[in-house]
């Protein structure tokens, strides 16, 4: 009669995939197992065909994307001339500045391949969280950190010529 | 301000004017039935005394009869009387309920919009609704109650005191003793019962805080300190309640001891004056009934009194919180709503709020018939309140805003309507269909005398190129494929449908293999549910509705039979229990705010959810399930699809069991109840499915980025072909959008509210961020409608969001603060360098 209980501790439904790959993205890595099951109830992987758009330059966007399996390209557009950014394949974790306020799409994302991606909703990141501002501000932290790194990175590249305010200076802001 | 209104504003007038407001004449019918009425009532007295002296006195059989008769019918005179009046009175005070709830909600809609920046719609409903009717009540019963009452007291004293002036004037004086007594014991009553209640909550937010701390009182030990705190509010409690109840018998007695005081006087007083032969039994006997009768009377003027106090109260309060001027004269007079040219010339305007809050400062614009011009600026900036001003929605307070030469403020609502249109920056979707909604500025426009430039109703060639044009017309096709039809109505149409399901599947088959999941018969179908799975058809019965199957012994008998009972049982549990699981681990208060959304991709509907709990604790704890609750898992097994549903695990062996079910269930059911369900097959339509469902032919993958919109595509090219597709937009356009349009997403809702001033093209239109909810091709598509349809022509003020649509326009105005820093062409400013430049490029 309890045969139920056999299937559970094995990777039997989708719900337990989900939280297996949003447990590996480094800004919920702090966040309580509680939460990442509910969280990973709240959004759904949806599967792109190749040359199917996950989210277009210019659109106003709320949502953080995790992709799952398959590959996407990234692009930008600049006045006609299209230029390949690069590419993301499973676990790239990428728009999260949205789950903090609406933000324009700076970047086309393209599935390249049949990719399965999660989309998570700040409303529904939202309300998982509700109840953890320790978890909301370690979130925060990691991602002020990652856009910290990112424009020193820049810097020591030597892309900040003299008199650059306005196109450099991101933490500045 | 022009004052033509003729009859005063609704909340200027006074309770006792609704009375006769439109009543005098039923008013005066009343009266006068009342006063037979209480002649009637004086009837029965006299007959009684009659009977005992002139029938029972004398012995004689005729009077007896023919008394007796006459108290009848009296009787059952005033008794009909009395139903008429209180007819009457009751349709007066509905009756009057009804114009004033129409004339003041006229009013609440007419006021300003700042008025409801501080009333919220909650308040508006309970001054509508609940607190209007004691006063409609007491509107019904404001001439009848208080003169039936008085005359009929007035008659029985008189009464009385043609029988003995003597006595009655002591009657008369046990009921003014009474009325000064009782009163204060009951007002001490009220107080005493106040208090109770008081500590009655007292008592339970000890009870309650005590036991959600339970832990803190464990841990400190507090057993006895929470205990004599209990003791000391109990102790109120119990004295409080009994002073209460004191008093509660005390009024108890004194009206017992004042009912018998009356008798026992007369009975005294009368007896002792008849004996002595001045008074006749008869008329003791009328005297002690007439007595009685004055107590009701009396009774309910008090109560009137009461009802009298607290209704012109309540009336004061309502008419006192609408009471404000509207802005705007709804109507013109004397003259036909204007037809404006387009200019608009907003000179020096400022609007001031509050303490001296500038919302704007001082703004001038000035734009030519058929400009176009763009409102920019960071938000806050007061682009919307700019726009608000022009529309007329909000007044103003300094400066003057000239449509086509005409001050706004000068102009009614009429005017507005026929030359002004407006898109809101939140667009409101009202409860009905989406045509209702479409046409809601045309309809609003035709009962004001005016026309759309659709024409006064516009066609459906009209709406569907308008539809077109703000790119709403896939989603209302998507609306109308979610219809599903009666193929004896609709022969042809069924025909066409069928046929683009071979048409769908030959065309489209290959490319769309990754968006759908055909019906088959061979393949176990994961976006189905089990027990779609295993009927593979549907019946019109509703005794065979399939969310109906698991609770009935045929099918119960069928799954034992087919070893299935058990697996789906396990399934179900297997799918609470993780459930349960997820919930367990959240606090109570997000549970409640989240469980319907998280419950919106599981089986487990809402109302079956506490339910689950129990089971998966009976689970945890090792018990066997009861029957209830096996027929619950039951029927969440029953319902689950593993293709939806995240928490369930279906393995595929038994997903192979479920479907080698199909067949021994089409022979039973064939066996039981031929031709009651309609099995799916290619050839034929099911009626119990959409239209969608019908071309498809399978499901369409909801976890498929753009599925649906790629099929409906493919739909519409086939429709087309058919020749059905208008057939099936229009059933689109009878989707019920729900409360406030929540069965439409944002963009479907700013897109209604883009095509209903499209349909309306009025000379001037007015657009707050009207496309900020639509995507990016959709905003170029809508931007390029809105200047090949107006340019040159009509007027257009548009709030911009995107800068890149700058382009389009033949000025732009930056706002900052309430103020226009920069205003010129596009290519001008950003010559300039200034703010526009700022904004478009950083600083
Ligand atoms: N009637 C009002 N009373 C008080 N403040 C208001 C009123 N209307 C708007 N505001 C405030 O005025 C500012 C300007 O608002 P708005 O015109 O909507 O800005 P924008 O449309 O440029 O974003 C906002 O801060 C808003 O909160
Ligand atoms: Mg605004």
């Amino acid at each position: 009669m309890n045969s139920f209980t056999e299937n559970s501790g094995q990777n039997c439904c989708q719900h337990e995939a989900i939280m297996a790959q949003l447990r590996a993205v480094p800004h919920f890595s702090e966040i309580p197992l509680d939460i990442i099951k509910v969280l990973a109830l709240l959004c759904s992987p949806m599967n792109y065909q190749p040359g199917t758009v996950l989210f277009h330059q210019d659109d106003g966007d709320d949502k953080a994307y995790l992709i799952m399996s398959g590959k996407a390209e990234l692009t930008r557009n600049l006045e006609g001339q299209t230029t390949k950014i690069g590419s993301l394949g499973p676990g790239a974790f990428v728009g999260a500045l949205a789950l903090m306020a609406d933000v324009k799409r700076l970047f086309t994302l393209t599935a390249s391949e049949t990719t399965v991606c999660l989309t998570i909703r700040r409303k529904q990141f939202l309300q998982a969280l509700e109840k953890h501002p320790s978890a909301h501000v370690f979130f925060t932290k990691v991602l002020t950190r990652s856009i910290v790194d990112w424009e020193e990175a820049l810097l020591r590249a030597g892309t900040c010529p003299a008199n650059s305010l306005g196109s450099t200076g991101v933490s500045l802001l | 301000m022009p004052k033509a209104n003729e009859n005063t504003p609704v909340t200027k007038a006074s309770l006792y004017s609704w009375v006769f407001h439109r009543n005098t004449n039923l008013q005066t019918i009343v009266i006068g039935i009342i006063l037979i009425t209480v002649a009637l009532r004086l009837v029965p007295l006299e007959m009684s005394k009659r009977i005992i002296n002139e029938a029972v006195g004398m012995k004689d059989l005729h009077k007896l009869f023919l008394y007796c008769g006459i108290y009848l019918v009296s009787v059952v005179l005033a008794g009909v009387c009395k139903y008429i009046i209180n007819l009457m009175q009751n349709f007066i005070g509905e009756r009057t309920l009804k114009t004033l709830r129409e004339k003041l909600y006229a009013h609440a809609l007419s006021l300003p919009l700042n008025y409801y920046r501080k009333t919220s719609p909650g308040q508006v409903i309970s001054y509508m609704i609940t607190e209007l009717i004691p006063v409609a009540n007491f509107i019904g019963s404001a001439v009848a109650v208080p003169v039936v009452n008085l005359l009929t007291f007035l008659a029985y004293f008189i009464y009385l005191f043609y029988l003995n002036p003597f006595l009655s004037i002591i009657a008369v004086g046990i009921y003014t003793v009474e009325v000064l007594v009782i009163p204060p014991i009951q007002k001490r009553f009220n107080r005493a019962n106040r208090e109770r209640i008081d500590n009655t909550q007292k008592v339970s937010g000890l009870i309650g805080e005590s036991i959600s701390g339970v832990h803190e009182v464990h841990a400190n030990a507090s057993i006895p300190l929470e205990r004599s705190r209990f003791q000391s509010t109990l102790e109120k409690l119990y004295r409080s309640t009994l002073i209460m109840n004191a008093y509660k018998y005390g009024i108890k007695f004194s009206n017992n001891f004042f009912q018998s005081l009356g008798p026992f006087s007369l009975l005294l007083i009368g007896g002792y004056l008849t004996i002595k032969g001045r008074f006749d039994l008869g008329a003791l006997f009328a005297f002690q009934a007439a007595y009685d009768k004055l107590y009701q009377p009396w009774k309910d003027l008090m109560e009137f009194w009461q009802i009298y106090i607290d209704s012109s109260v309540r009336y004061r309060q309502v008419m006192d919180a609408f009471d404000l001027v509207p802005e705007h004269e709804l109507t013109v007079h004397d003259r036909d709503p204007y037809v404006l040219d387009g200019s608009i010339d907003i000179r020096n305007v400022s609007y001031v709020v509050g303490n001296n809050i500038k919302l704007l400062d001082n703004v001038s614009l000035s734009i030519r018939e058929g400009e176009h011009v763009a409102l920019v600026g960071f938000s806050g900036s007061g682009k919307s309140t700019l726009a608000l001003c022009v529309a007329q929605l909000y007044k103003h307070t300094s400066g003057n805003v000239m449509l086509g030469e005409r001050d706004v403020n000068t102009l009614t609502k009429q005017d507005m309507a026929h030359n002004v249109g407006m898109v809101a920056q939140h667009p409101f979707i009202f409860n009905g269909t989406v045509r209702e909604n479409l046409l809601y500025s045309c309809d609003a426009l035709t009962l004001q005398g005016g026309a759309c430039a659709a024409g006064e109703t516009p066609s459906l060639d009209r709406i569907i190129e308008n539809i077109q044009q703000v790119g709403l017309f896939l989603d209302v096709l998507s609306f109308g494929l979610r219809f599903t039809i009666d193929p004896q109505e609709h022969p042809k149409l069924t025909e066409a449908i069928i046929h683009a399901r071979h048409e769908f599947r030959v065309q489209h088959g290959d490319d769309l293999a990754a968006d759908i999941e055909p019906f088959s018969k061979k393949t176990y179908s994961r976006y189905s549910n089990v027990i779609s799975n295993i009927t593979a058809g549907a019946s019109p019965n509703p005794e065979y509705a399939l969310e109906t199957l698991y609770d009935k012994d045929f099918f119960r008998v069928f799954l034992d039979k087919q070893d299935l009972t058990e697996p789906l049982i396990t399934l179900g549990a297997d799918l609470t229990a993780r459930t349960v699981d997820i919930f367990n681990s959240m606090p109570e208060s997000t549970v409640d705010n989240m469980l319907e959304e998280m419950l919106s991709n599981s089986p487990i509907a809402q109302e079956d959810f506490e339910q689950c709990k129990n089971v998966a604790e009976h689970l945890d704890r090792g018990h066997d399930l009861r029957e209830n609750e096996r027929t619950l898992m039951l029927k969440l097994a029953l319902a689950s699809s593993p293709g939806r549903h995240k928490l369930v695990h279906l393995s595929n062996d038994l997903a192979e069991r479920i479907k080698s079910a199909r067949k021994p269930f089409q022979e039973m059911m064939e066996a039981l109840d031929p031709g009651s369900f309609e099995f799916m097959r290619w050839r034929s339509y099911m009626r119990q499915r959409s239209i969608q469902d019908n071309i498809v032919f399978g499901h369409v993958k909801h976890d498929s980025a753009g599925a649906e919109e790629r099929i409906n595509q493919r739909i519409m090219q086939l429709l087309i072909m058919e020749g059905v597709l208008e057939q099936v937009v229009e059933m689109g356009l009878e989707f019920q959008v729900g409360s406030m349009g929540d069965r439409l997403s944002g963009g479907q809702r700013q897109k209604i509210a883009l095509a209903r001033v499209f349909l309306k093209s009025p000379k001037i239109v007015i657009l707050d961020e009207a496309t900020a909810a639509l995507d990016n091709a959709s905003q170029k598509r809508v931007q390029s409608v809105i200047t090949n349809k107006w340019h040159g022509r009509n007027t257009v003020i548009a709030v911009i969001h995107r800068l890149d649509m700058l382009i389009h326009y033949d000025k732009v105005a930056v706002l900052k603060a309430g103020k226009i820093i920069e205003q010129g062409t596009y290519e001008e400013l950003l010559e300039r360098k200034g703010a526009l430049h700022e904004l478009v490029y950083g600083k």
